[in-house]
């Protein structure tokens, strides 16, 4: 028993170790920005944020110790230092996996709560970045630029903006 | 003395041919200045209202663009002064009132290639983006673009909204894409007007605007703002030899003629050697794409008497590797047959077979190719398939004679 949890979790940090890493890299990125964000009103205006969604099938992504996860290491880390260098990174995370993953929802003034992602598809949400940017293509060249774009998906969406004053 | 009736009549004719023709041009330059589709379009819908009842009063103005273009800029800003809260209208106006429009058209600046690419953008519906070049640079109306689709109206005008929405919302920049993202984005735009032009050669001459017209006018129009590109030519190559064969295509009864039986004086030869022309400067310049491969085989078509199949066979092998499809797979299993070759073909066939099972083209040679290999049941039954997957009349029809010749011919060679 304790063996047999001790080999899931060992496999369970193995998969997730990607997302993990990219998660601790991006918060590195992250915290110097604050500072970097205070652009003047008249430059803000110009810029929009855009949310990289990243989607993948956690089967289809290389496994822990392969060169291949080397090599998809080494993307999210280059992606990573250039936006940090761009100056678009606003803010980014990893998620651990579905299996961690519960589902609340409200049905006759009742919570009703569930094991899992609530729609059984092959592509789950992994993690996420925030970037500002003047316009979409430029959001689309980062996200063509996420290593997982080889095996999944990188859905592009602009933010709500809330601030009525500002287009 | 001309009546206030033929003043109104004259000013709506000149207004008519005015919209025709420089439609896209002014839309291309008011979307630039104001940065809105659906502004530009509402702004420039007005200012045609007020143009009707100021030319009726005062005669058709010196520059009738560049009045339409400041009338356009001015009902821009009230609408804006209108919709916006305090607060958004310094911003929104700014652009406007940064320099005073210009009056004489050819200074009206031309911006009709960010236009283009920013309407055949990938990130809008290969659909939406037909739709909304066919309306912001062809200038057709929302009905006439509802009918290519065979859409209704609504439904049509939804779409336009749609995309017109998510350009705004989603920031799709008006720029012309710079060279890194050049070739791409040029084959999206390329396969915008290769696909209108399809629609209009499918559609055959209707009562409506003439979509193959429309897209060699898109072309050219491309050619000119874009010019010495060897893909844009390619692209403009390839659809002034097929449309110089329009004539040929169709015989006196509405049944399509096969290419190699087509009269060949029906032919226009000044598009052919317009097209054959451009190609010949596209190669030189050395850097192939699927265009140019396209209109070098429209090419193999139309010179010396007979295609020139096995050369066409080596040019889909070079576009397979470009464009690595099931259709075009086809297209170089049909060259193999008309090369001869007809048991290298078979074996294409075969391998196309689960694919293309849908596909009318597919069994409509495949039914060629099996009467040519003596397999005649085969080749009935592969007709009845293609007839019943042909949406097109004159295809149907032409297809219909050859399944009667192959059934006379087998009834001959039961008889002998």
């Amino acid at each position: 028993m304790a063996l047999a949890f001790r080999d899931f979790s060992a496999r369970l940090q193995q998969r997730r170790a990607v997302l993990l890493a990219t998660l601790a890299l991006t918060i590195a990125a992250t915290l110097p920005l604050q500072a970097q964000t205070a652009i003047p009103a008249t430059e803000r205006k110009k810029s929009m944020r855009y949310m990289l969604l990243i989607y993948g099938d956690p089967k289809l992504e290389p496994a822990y110790g392969t060169p291949e996860f080397e090599a998809m290491m080494g993307g999210f880390f280059a992606l990573n230092e250039q936006m940090k260098a761009d100056k678009v990174l606003v803010s980014g995370e990893g998620l651990q996996g579905v299996e961690t993953a519960t589902s609340v929802k409200l049905r006759g003034g009742k919570v009703e709560t569930m094991d899992g992602p609530f729609a059984e598809t092959r592509e789950h949400l992994g993690g996420y970045y925030v970037v500002d940017v003047p316009d979409l293509d430029s959001a689309l060249r980062y996200a063509a630029m996420v290593p997982s774009v080889a095996w999944g998906t990188v859905e592009v969406r602009p933010l709500m903006n809330y601030n009525p004053t500002e287009q | 003395m001309p009546s206030a009736a033929s003043g109104a009549v004259a000013v709506t004719r000149a207004l008519d041919a005015l919209v025709r023709n420089d439609r896209g041009r002014l839309m291309s330059a008011l979307i630039a200045r104001l940065g809105s589709f659906q502004l530009a379009e509402d702004a420039f819908q007005d200012a045609l209202v007020s143009a009707v009842s100021h030319w009726s009063r005062n005669g058709v103005p010196h520059s009738p663009q560049g009045w339409l273009l400041q009338a356009a800029y001015r009902k821009a800003i009230d609408r804006i002064r209108q919709n916006k809260s305090e607060a958004r209208k310094v911003d929104d106006l700014r652009p406007l009132v940064r320099d005073e429009a210009c009056d004489d058209p050819d200074e009206i600046p031309d911006e009709r290639l960010r236009l283009i690419f920013t309407c055949c953008h990938p990130a809008l519906e290969t659909k939406s983006q037909v739709a909304l070049t066919l309306r912001t640079i062809g200038g057709l109306s929302t009905t006439e673009i509802a009918r290519v689709f065979l859409d209704a109206d609504t439904t049509m005008g939804q779409r336009l909204s749609r995309a017109k929405a998510k350009i705004a919302a989603a920031r799709i920049p008006y720029v012309v894409p710079g060279p890194d993202e050049w070739a791409t984005r040029l084959q999206s735009v390329l396969a915008v007007i290769y696909l209108i032009y399809t629609s209009g050669y499918a559609a055959g001459p209707t009562d409506g605007r003439n979509l193959a017209e429309e897209a060699l006018f898109l072309c050219r129009l491309l050619n000119r703002l874009h010019p010495d590109d060897p893909e844009i030519e390619g692209c403009l190559a390839l659809l002034l030899i097929t449309q110089a064969r329009c004539h040929a295509r169709v015989d006196a009864d509405g049944v399509t003629v096969a290419l190699a039986e087509q009269d060949r004086t029906k032919w226009n030869r000044a598009q052919i050697d317009e097209g054959l022309g451009l190609i010949d400067v596209a190669m030189q310049r050395r850097a192939p794409g699927p265009y140019q491969i396209k209109a070098a085989i429209a090419a193999c078509h139309v010179q010396g008497e007979v295609s020139d199949w096995p050369q066409i066979v080596l040019l889909y092998d070079s576009l397979a590797r470009l464009e690595p499809t099931a259709v075009v797979r086809l297209n170089r299993a049909v060259a193999l047959m008309e090369a001869g070759w007809l048991e290298a073909a078979s074996r294409s066939f075969d391998v196309l077979a689960s694919v293309l099972n849908g596909y009318q083209p597919y069994h409509a040679a495949r039914a060629e190719l099996l009467s040519r290999l003596g397999h005649f049941a085969e080749a009935s039954a592969a007709y009845a398939m293609a007839i019943d997957l042909t949406r097109l009349e004159s295809d149907a029809a032409f297809l219909r004679r050859r399944a009667e010749y192959l059934a006379k011919l087998v009834g001959q060679s039961e008889q002998s």
